[in-house]
This record gives C-alpha cells, sequence and structure tokens, in this order.
C-alpha cells in the first residue's frame, strides 16, 4: 500500500463516521470503526518499517506531478520514527477513550489525519494545511462541560492563529526567494534565507511547541481538557511542532539554525527552569503536569539545537520517552477523582503506573526517560556546554520533588470505584513500555541513529 | 550461580508481593536467603583469588564485578538485610502494603550497586536505591518524615546528578567507564558525589533528619548499609588513585563534629544518625592513607554495618516496647529488657573500640595506618568522645530510676530479639577472630593483639570518661536539640515562596500572551 | 505595485496586532485575527505579482501573473473562514457562561 493510506484513511473513516449520524447510533460499529481508522494506517506504516531501516526513503507523488509542481509525501527514518510513535500512541488513547460521543471521534480521527499529513509530506504549504486541520480538531476537542474549557480553548485558538499567521508570512517569503515549496528542492538548492523568515517560522513553530515565552496557553489547555485529550495534546502535539522544526530547520533553514545556536540552546534552558520552577508551585495534578510538558519541551528544544548528531540522538529519545511516559500520566490522573494535590487517593492499579511515568519523566535508571536524558547530557558535554548538563540534571531532581511527591499521596488507598478495562488497558500497555523501552533496544536505536543521520550530513 | 541473581532476586520477590496480597513476609525472607547464598556461592572462586567479571547486555552494558574487598561486603550486607526483614516482621503493623515491596527493591538494587564494576552501573543503583529508600524513609507518613525524606531524596540525587556528569566526562576522554580513568575534575565531582551520599562532614544535614524519622530497621538498613555506597565508592576510587589532602580534612570534622554533636543530643534515634556521621569520618580517614589503610577502612564499614544496624534495633525495640525516644524519660529498663540491655551493651563495646569487639579490630588498623602525631590524638580523642556518648546513652536507657510509666514494660518479641543476638553474637566473633574477616580483604599479616592496640584502647576510654565527666559537670547534656535543618528549611521556604510570587506573575491575559510573542520576535531579530 | 501591496499587506497584519494586544473585547480581538488573516492574503498575493502580466487565464502568448499564491490563498481564506467561525462559536459559549466578554473581567473567575 502506498503512504498515503496513512493520511488519507483517518479522513475517509471519519467521514464514513458522520454520515452514521443519519441512522441510530450503533455503538459497536462506531467503536470498530473509529479503531480501524487508526489501525489501518499504523499497519502501512509497519510494513514501510524494514524498507525504511535499511536507509531507503519511500516516496509518494500525489497525483503523479512531479515534485517540482506538486505535492510529494515522503517517509524517510524521521518521518517513520514519529509516525510509529505517534500512531501506536493514538490507538492506545483511543482505546481509553473509547466510551466518549461520536464526535469526539469523529474529530479525534481528523486530527490523526491532520498528524500524519504533516508528518510525511514535504511541501511547506501543504504543512500549513495539515497544521490548520490538527489545530482546529484540538480547539474543538479541548471544549468540555467545565466552564473554563472556552476559555482556554479561546486562548489557545487565538495564539495558535497567531503562529498559522506566521507560518504562512514566513512561506511566502521563502517561496518569493527560491520559487518553488518543496522541502528537499530548497535545500539541495542551498540558498541562504533571511534571517526574519527563520525567525517567523521559529516564533510560529515555538507557540505550537511551547518554549519559553510562547507558551502561556499550554497550561490551561491541557488542564482543562478532558484526560485523553491532554494525553495527546502533551503527548504528541508538542512533537509535531518539533518535528516541524527539525524538518525545516536542518535542511532549508542550515545556516541561520546554526548560526543561531547558542540563543536557541540559552532559549531551551530558560523553557526547562521556568516549567520545573512553576510546576513545584502548582496545586492541580493535571497543571502540574502541563509544566512539566513544558520543562521536557525545553529539555527537547535544547536537545535538538545543539547540531551534533548525539543531540539529535538525544531529543529523539527523550520525544520518545516524554510522548510516553506523559501519555501514561494523564490517562492516570483521568482515573483520578479529586485534582487537589493534596486530597490525591487512588487504587493500586493507577497508583502504580502512575509512578512508572514518574520515574520515567524524571529519567531514572531502567525506564527509557534515562535514557533520554543520557544521550542528552553526553551531547551536552561533548560540545562543551557542560552547565547545561548541570542545569538539566538539577531540573531532573526538582522534577522528582513534585512528580514522586504526587505520586506519594497516590499511595494512599481510596474509595472504591470502578473503572472499565478499556481505560485500564492502555495505562498498563504505556507504562510497560516505559520500562520495556528503558532495557531493551528492540530495534529503535537503529532508527534513531539512521534518523540522526538522514538529517542531512550533520556537523 | 550467575551473582546477578542476587540482584534479581529481590527485585522479582518485588514484583510476586506487589501481585500476591498477603504474602509480604514470606517471599521476603525467601528472596533474601537466596540472595545471600547466591553471594555465598561464589565464594570458592574469591578464595582462590580471582575475581568475577560480568556483565548484562541492554541498551547499557551493566557491568558486575566482584573481588575480595567487595565479597565480605556482600556477604555482610545480604545476611544483614535478612536479619532486617525478620526483625520487620514484628516492627511492622501488617496493614500496609508497600513496605515490603519497597523494601526488597531498596535491598537488591543496594547489593546491585556493591556489584558494580563501572561508573554507570554505579550510578544507576546508586540512583534506584535513593528512590525506593526514600519511600521508605517516608513510611510514617508525618509532616517531619515527609521534610526528611524530600531533603534525602533531593541531596542523594544531586550527588548521583555528579556521580553522571563525572561518568560522562570520562566516557567522553576515554570511551569507557572504569573508574580508573577518573582524574582531574571527573574525579572531583565523582568524590563529591559520593561524600554527599555518605554524609561527610558539610553535606551531611539531611542524615540526622533522615534516619531517626524512619522505622528502625529502615534506620538499620540506611545507616548501616545504604551510606556504605558513598564509601564504597571511595573506597573503589582510592584503590586506583593517590591519596587527596583535603579528605583528611573532610574525615577529621566529621568525625570530631559527629561525636560532640551526638553529645547533645537527647533523641536516641538522633544520637545514633550522629555518629554515623562520626564512623564515616572513621573510614574516611582510613581510606585516605595507602595501602593498608584502605584495608582499615574497608574493615571498618562492615563492623559500622555490623555494630549501627544492631544499635539501629535495639533502640527499635526500646521503642516498641515503650514508645519512648527522649532520653529523659527513659531509665532503668535493664530490669525489664534484659536481652536488649546486654545486646545494646555488646554494641556500644564495639563502636567504642573495647577489645575482644569487632571495633577494636578495625580502629587498631586504622590507628597503625596513621602517621602523623595530630592525626593520632584526634582519632584517640574521637574514640573517647565515642565511649562517652554510648556509656551515656546505656546509662540513660538501661541503668538508673525507672519511670512509673514504664513499669509495665516487657522485653520486645522474640522474632525481634532474635536477629539482635545473632548480630551480637556476629560483633563478638569478628572481635575474638579478626584475621578471618581481615585476611579476606587485605594480603598479609596483622598482629591485633600487640599491646600498642591494647593501650590505645586503654586511653580512649579514659579520655572517655573525662570527657563524660566533663560534660556532667557543665551540663552540656541538658542542651536542648541542636537543630542543624534551619538553613535547609529556610531554603525551602524561599524557593516555595519565590515560585509562587513566579506563578502570581506569570499573567493570565490574552493580551500579554500576543505582546509576548511580538516581543519574542523583535527581540530575537535584533539579537 | 507589488511594494504597495506588500506594504499595505504588512500593515494590515500590524494593525490587527495592535488589535490583539491592546483591546479587551473579545469580538475585538476576533476582529484583529480577521484584520490579521486579510493582510497577510493581501500580502501574500501581492508576492506573486508579475510587472505587466494579467490575470492567470491563458489566452495567447501574455506575461501572467504567477497563479500560486492566488490557488495557496484560496485554501487560506478557507481556513480563516472556519478558525474565525469557530472562534465566534466561542465567544458565544463564553458570554452564555460568563455573561460577560471583557477578558480582564473572565480572568478573575
Amino acid at each position: 500500500m502506498d503512504i498515503i493510506f496513512i493520511v488519507i484513511i483517518p479522513f475517509f473513516v471519519s467521514f464514513i463516521l458522520s454520515l452514521m449520524r443519519v441512522f441510530r447510533r450503533n455503538i459497536f460499529f462506531e467503536n470498530f470503526l473509529s479503531i480501524t481508522g487508526i489501525l489501518i494506517p499504523f499497519l502501512v506504516s509497519v510494513s514501510t518499517f524494514s524498507a525504511v531501516r535499511s536507509g531507503e526513503i519511500i516516496t509518494y507523488n500525489i497525483g503523479g506531478w512531479s515534485p517540482f509542481l506538486g505535492i510529494t509525501l515522503k517517509m524517510d527514518a524521521l518521518s517513520f520514527f514519529f509516525s510509529f510513535l505517534s500512531l501506536t500512541l493514538l490507538i492506545l488513547i483511543m482505546i481509553y477513550s473509547l466510551s466518549r460521543s461520536p464526535e469526539y471521534k469523529i474529530l479525534y480521527l481528523l486530527m490523526t489525519g491532520g498528524m500524519q499529513g504533516i508528518l510525511l509530506t514535504r511541501d511547506i504549504f501543504n504543512m500549513y494545511v495539515f497544521f490548520e486541520i490538527l489545530s482546529v480538531t484540538t480547539y474543538i476537542l479541548i471544549v468540555s462541560r467545565e466552564k473554563r474549557s472556552y476559555k482556554a480553548s479561546f486562548k489557545y485558538l487565538t495564539l495558535g492563529s497567531i503562529a498559522s499567521v506566521l507560518f504562512l508570512l514566513g512561506t511566502g517569503i521563502v517561496y518569493k526567494t527560491t520559487g518553488v515549496l518543496n522541502i528537499d528542492i530548497i535545500s539541495s538548492m542551498n540558498i541562504p534565507q533571511l534571517k526574519i523568515t527563520f525567525l517567523l517560522f521559529l516564533t510560529s513553530l515555538g507557540i505550537k511547541s511551547g518554549i519559553f515565552p510562547l507558551h502561556f496557553w499550554i497550561p490551561d489547555a491541557h488542564s482543562i481538557a478532558p484526560p485523553p485529550v491532554s494525553a495527546f495534546l502533551s503527548g504528541l502535539v508538542l512533537k509535531i511542532g518539533i518535528y516541524s522544526m527539525l524538518r525545516l530547520f536542518y535542511t532549508v533553514f542550515r545556516t541561520n539554525f546554526f548560526e543561531m545556536n547558542d540563543v536557541l540552546i540559552a532559549l531551551g534552558a530558560i523553557t526547562v527552569i521556568f516549567g520545573s520552577l512553576l510546576a513545584l508551585s502548582q496545586k492541580n495534578l493535571k497543571k502540574m503536569l502541563a509544566y512539566s510538558s513544558i520543562n521536557q519541551i525545553g529539555i527537547i528544544f535544547l536537545a535538538l539545537s545543539f547540531g551534533t548528531e548525539l543531540g539529535i540522538m538525544g531529543g529523539l529519545y527523550m520525544i520518545l520517552a516524554h510522548a510516553v511516559a506523559k501519555v501514561c500520566l494523564f490517562l492516570c490522573s483521568g482515573m483520578i477523582g479529586d485534582l487537589n494535590l493534596l486530597n490525591l487517593k487512588s487504587k493500586p492499579f493507577v497508583s502504580i503506573p502512575f509512578f512508572i511515568g514518574a520515574i520515567s519523566m524524571i529519567g531514572l535508571p531502567f525506564t527509557c526517560g534515562f535514557i533520554g536524558k543520557y544521550y542528552v547530557c553526553l551531547a551536552a558535554v561533548e560540545t562543551s556546554y557542560t552547565l547545561y548538563a548541570g542545569v538539566i540534571l538539577f531540573t531532573s531532581i526538582i522534577s522528582a520533588v513534585y512528580l514522586l511527591r504526587a505520586s506519594y499521596y497516590l499511595f494512599r488507598t481510596s474509595e472504591d470505584y470502578k473503572i472499565p478495562y478499556s481505560m485500564r488497558i492502555p495505562v498498563y500497555i504505556t507504562s510497560s513500555l516505559c520500562i520495556i523501552l528503558g532495557i531493551l533496544p528492540l530495534m529503535i536505536s537503529d532508527i534513531v541513529e539512521l534518523a540522526a543521520k538522514t538529517l542531512g550530513g550533520i556537523v | 550461580m550467575n551473582i546477578i541473581f542476587a540482584v534479581l532476586f529481590p527485585i522479582i520477590g518485588a514484583l510476586i508481593i506487589l501481585s500476591v496480597k498477603k504474602s509480604g513476609i514470606y517471599v521476603s525472607i525467601f528472596v533474601s536467603m537466596i540472595s545471600f547464598l547466591t553471594v555465598l556461592s561464589v565464594y570458592p572462586e574469591i578464595f582462590n583469588g580471582e575475581e568475577i567479571n560480568s556483565s548484562i547486555r541492554m541498551i547499557f552494558d551493566l557491568h558486575f564485578f566482584v573481588d575480595r574487598v567487595n565479597f565480605v561486603m556482600l556477604l555482610f550486607i545480604s545476611f544483614l538485610n535478612i536479619l532486617i526483614l525478620v526483625y520487620s516482621i514484628k516492627y511492622i503493623k501488617k496493614d500496609n502494603h508497600g513496605y515490603y515491596p519497597s523494601l526488597l527493591l531498596a535491598m537488591g538494587f543496594t547489593l546491585g550497586s556493591f556489584l558494580s564494576g563501572d561508573l554507570l552501573t554505579f550510578y544507576i543503583f546508586f540512583e534506584m536505591t535513593t528512590l525506593f529508600s526514600f519511600f521508605l524513609v517516608m513510611y510514617r507518613g508525618t509532616e517531619r518524615a515527609r521534610r526528611a525524606g524530600f531533603m534525602y531524596l533531593i541531596m542523594c540525587f544531586m550527588g548521583g546528578a555528579l556521580i553522571l556528569i563525572s561518568a560522562f566526562i570520562v566516557y567522553l576522554q576515554e570511551g569507557n567507564y572504569d573508574m580508573e580513568n577518573l582524574n582531574g575534575i571527573s574525579s572531583l565531582l565523582f568524590l563529591l558525589g559520593c561524600l554527599i551520599k555518605a554524609g561527610a562532614f558539610p553535606l551531611h544535614f539531611w542524615l540526622p533528619e533522615a534516619h531517626p524519622v524512619a522505622p528502625s530497621p529502615i534506620s538499620a538498613l540506611l545507616s548501616g548499609i545504604i551510606i556504605k555506597i558513598g564509601l564504597y565508592g571511595i573506597v573503589r576510587f582510592f584503590m586506583t588513585h593517590e591519596v587527596i589532602h583535603w579528605i583528611t580534612i573532610i574525615a577529621i570534622f566529621s568525625m570530631v563534629f559527629g561525636v560532640i554533636l551526638a553529645l547533645f543530643q537527647n533523641d536516641i534515634k538522633r544520637i545514633l544518625a550522629y555518629s554515623s556521621i562520626s564512623q564515616i569520618g572513621y573510614v574516611l580517614l582510613g581510606v585516605n592513607l595507602p595501602s593498608m589503610g584502605i584495608a582499615g577502612g574497608t574493615f571498618h564499614m562492615i563492623n559500622h554495618a555490623v555494630f549501627k544496624s544492631l544499635l539501629f534495633l535495639c533502640m527499635g525495640a526500646v521503642i516498641y516496647s515503650t514508645g519512648e525516644r527522649n532520653l529523659k524519660k527513659l531509665g532503668g529498663l535493664y530490669k525489664k529488657m534484659p536481652y536488649t540491655a546486654i545486646t545494646c551493651i555488646i554494641a556500644s563495646f564495639a563502636i567504642s573500640g573495647i577489645p575482644l569487639f569487632n571495633g577494636f579490630a578495625s580502629k587498631a588498623v586504622i590507628f597503625d595506618s596513621l602517621s602523623s602525631n595530630i592525626l593520632k590524638s584526634i582519632f584517640l580523642f574521637t574514640g573517647g568522645g565515642t565511649f562517652a556518648l554510648f556509656y551515656k546513652l546505656n546509662r540513660d536507657i538501661f541503668f538508673g530510676k525507672l519511670p512509673d510509666k514504664l513499669r509495665s514494660t516487657e522485653e520486645a518479641p522474640k522474632l525481634m530479639l532474635f536477629p539482635m543476638i545473632i548480630i551480637s553474637a556476629i560483633c563478638v566473633l569478628i572481635g575474638v577472630f579478626p584475621s578471618t574477616v581481615f585476611g579476606t580483604i587485605y594480603a598479609g599479616t596483622f598482629n591485633f593483639w600487640s599491646w600498642n592496640h591494647f593501650l590505645e584502647a586503654f586511653v580512649s576510654v579514659i579520655m572517655g570518661i573525662f570527657i563524660f565527666l566533663y560534660g556532667e559537670k557543665a551540663g552540656i547534656f541538658d542542651i536542648k536539640e541542636y537543630d542543624t535543618d534551619r538553613i535547609y528549611r529556610r531554603f525551602t521556604e524561599i524557593t516555595c515562596s519565590f515560585c509562587e510570587n513566579i506563578n502570581k506573575i506569570v499573567s493570565t491575559d490574552l493580551n500579554i500572551y500576543v505582546l509576548c510573542v511580538l516581543l519574542f520576535f523583535i527581540f530575537l531579530y535584533f539579537l | 505595485m507589488i511594494l504597495n501591496g506588500i506594504i499595505t499587506g504588512i500593515i494590515l497584519i500590524l494593525i490587527g496586532l495592535y488589535g490583539m494586544i491592546t483591546k479587551r473585547h473579545i469580538f475585538k480581538i476576533i476582529l484583529g485575527l480577521i484584520i490579521i488573516s486579510t493582510g497577510i492574503v493581501l500580502f501574500f498575493v501581492s508576492l506573486g505579482y508579475v510587472n505587466n502580466g494579467i490575470a492567470p487565464i491563458i489566452s495567447g502568448d501574455n506575461l501572467y501573473v504567477d497563479p500560486l499564491p492566488h490557488t495557496l490563498m484560496l485554501t487560506t481564506i478557507v481556513v480563516e473562514v472556519c478558525i474565525t467561525s469557530l472562534a465566534l462559536v466561542l465567544a458565544l459559549k463564553i458570554y452564555e457562561k460568563y455573561k460577560t466578554l471583557d477578558i480582564k473581567i473572565l480572568e478573575d473567575i
């Protein structure tokens, strides 16, 4: 199957689901469709694994137009890494949220399609369109019964639209200077871009991923949204911004990026410190987890700005670790009733996965968080930015304090309440993945190294 | 059998207990015995002088290493683990499900850190031990326990972070993680990290908070075993590196301050915690001296593990039976709790360095390795202080007038007495036959029974009597508790208020958000 | 001509940003968004202008204005309509729940 099916099938299935609104609601068929809507892209992407692993890049030109004129979809190691990770977590979150309304599932599938589109496309404007699809569906998904969710969604909408506008401005200037919109062709043309273009893209993608002065929408949106929505927002949508940064900065904006290296690393460090200090003072569990996401995104951004191969490997491992752990933590928090930190109580089947997710976020050994932290700190020491390694380790101690405090409170037992198995299984799977990925390599290291190398022969 | 099973079995045991709720006690004792037998099973190879190297291939390679030094420590530690578990059967009430899994995990990872063969493995097990012992420290759940637990966590993680950075520096210079390659700044970071964990003088303030607050078997585990992890790292370091002078200064300060501060305390477990700091000073002094000193320091480490665990278990028995921790409210328990009293007195003799007990042997070795007279006199003074301290402790608990409230105390249950008696027997055995243990560590002979050593023990005891009489007269013993964690508490208060102020300043206003975006853009453009 | 278009586009964007930074009423912020998007459409289209070009419908051998920005902007306009409608619905819901549309007052709730 061609890789276009990874993008098309979620859209198609959501269309069918919305048509089904005409008939009487059939829950089984709805669930079945929504899971297959993500399962089929997952299988398609798995089928490309062996090809990608040996270094081949799979290309699909939409409509048969040549890359110069039309839109190209390509699956290389970096896209495969993100696509596989996101599809796995999206299936798990879908299983978690099977009891929600059909509109939720329609929007969820649309969002999946948008996400996969960003990951596979090699055309800047197409990336903008898919970003819009992703963002608009998340604006709607954040809204829940709670009153404050409208405010949070509005704030997210405003900032997200500014991000899109800046993205378009940047695209325009790139088009004017080069005449094409295809990323591979632009990077092979090797025209140095203006600084202002780079800054436009940096600000835009920074808003989407949550770098320091641009992160203000994150605490509200991620904490007030329903738990599975927070899970994929924190775990995946922020990473899509980072992916776009990787894709654009290392290819189109190479010279600008390497010039501004130090500034970006400092920016990442400020984000890290800010996120962890603010997380310490939160009283609401989900807001604390949202600030902890900002913390980790800062570390990822820091790692990716080093510009070395070890830095990219560290960043990618950190992305993997954070996605799995954060999804686990948010899904666990969905099973807890009262989110005030001092009143936390729950049963062991929630507190143990929370504990495992927490130790992965801190970066303790035998979890995948440690591997991420290991490579990032190694990259920092290698490029003689040892101070930043110290900053990362110190803030991981602060994360230890607030996360272990929450998990210690969670170990107190509480009243019996029933949680359906469909909600427990994704939590168990993600928490065991945290530990398994920390112990066995499972071929991920091959993909990560290949991804690090394919970002165009890095210095 | 592969030595790695000594580490794996406690971990698997913990997982079993987490799944099958009621089985806590049986599984943990079974598993700790298997772990002890695994360690014992490598004895033939070690006896022949071989070293064991094994590694597990995961994403990183974990290297495990056993040699003569390591083996003795592992043997004692795994044996003490079994005894602590037996003691916990009675001491810990049955309604908590988190105790045995955390304890088994902590024990397993501790054994792993003593088995570690290179820097990265050491760091990995170090961090995991800190994590699980943190939960054990906070077991009681009181406000003070939580504060102590977090202090412990932060300090030990900082130590771990320093070790990790030094491991990276070594890796980037040499390409592997061997401890021999530490030099320059990486050795400084590594030593600092280990010293924080060990509780050496300037950074020791977490110790007198964390060790007393934990339940008594956990205090025994912490003071007896987990502290030794940091010291083990320093011992390994000095086996391949030269003497470093500032460590002697730290050692002296630890020794002296530990004893003096202990004399001021009234809480029986805090006294023991401060005396741990003092004994760590002895070990640091020992390992900083060439060849025989390292062996002496290691021997003292093992002895300290033995008698300090025994002391904490005795104090635990006193607390269990009487419910009191304050020295002023105890007294005259000799008649009511004879076994506890005898074992406590044996342990006190051991720690003070009385001949025929194990402390005497290790102090003799360290004393012989000292060269300067100043160090020798400080050594004797500290020995005297320790004797005074434990004389005061025993007198105030077991002798003297029995308060009215304690008329109905009984002896501790047999399951708690049994480990105490066994450990005190070990104290006496090592004291009478020190060459068996010391001969395994040190490849040479040493005369434990020379007149010099008896003389120095005697001098220590005399100095101790003088210190005690002076203290009684000057009324030092009545000073209120010395509060060392004021600085730390102030620091946490400042951090918390700082964070909350930042929280208030971070505006929730949409206009400000867009303004920030614009300012960000402009700022970076003109940078 | 290009310069006029580009400058007007940028001025519109700046006006819209000014509106979003200083105005307190939610509708004014949404209006700011709309002005920004209009500005950017203008900017983009005038980037594609070729001197003396005519509208890009093939009719003989002429110089054509670049049609690509036009198509991209059609997509952009559709997206902006969607976002604007979503923003208006959110504003309506906020009014329904909170009875006010002033963002300073909303933050204190």
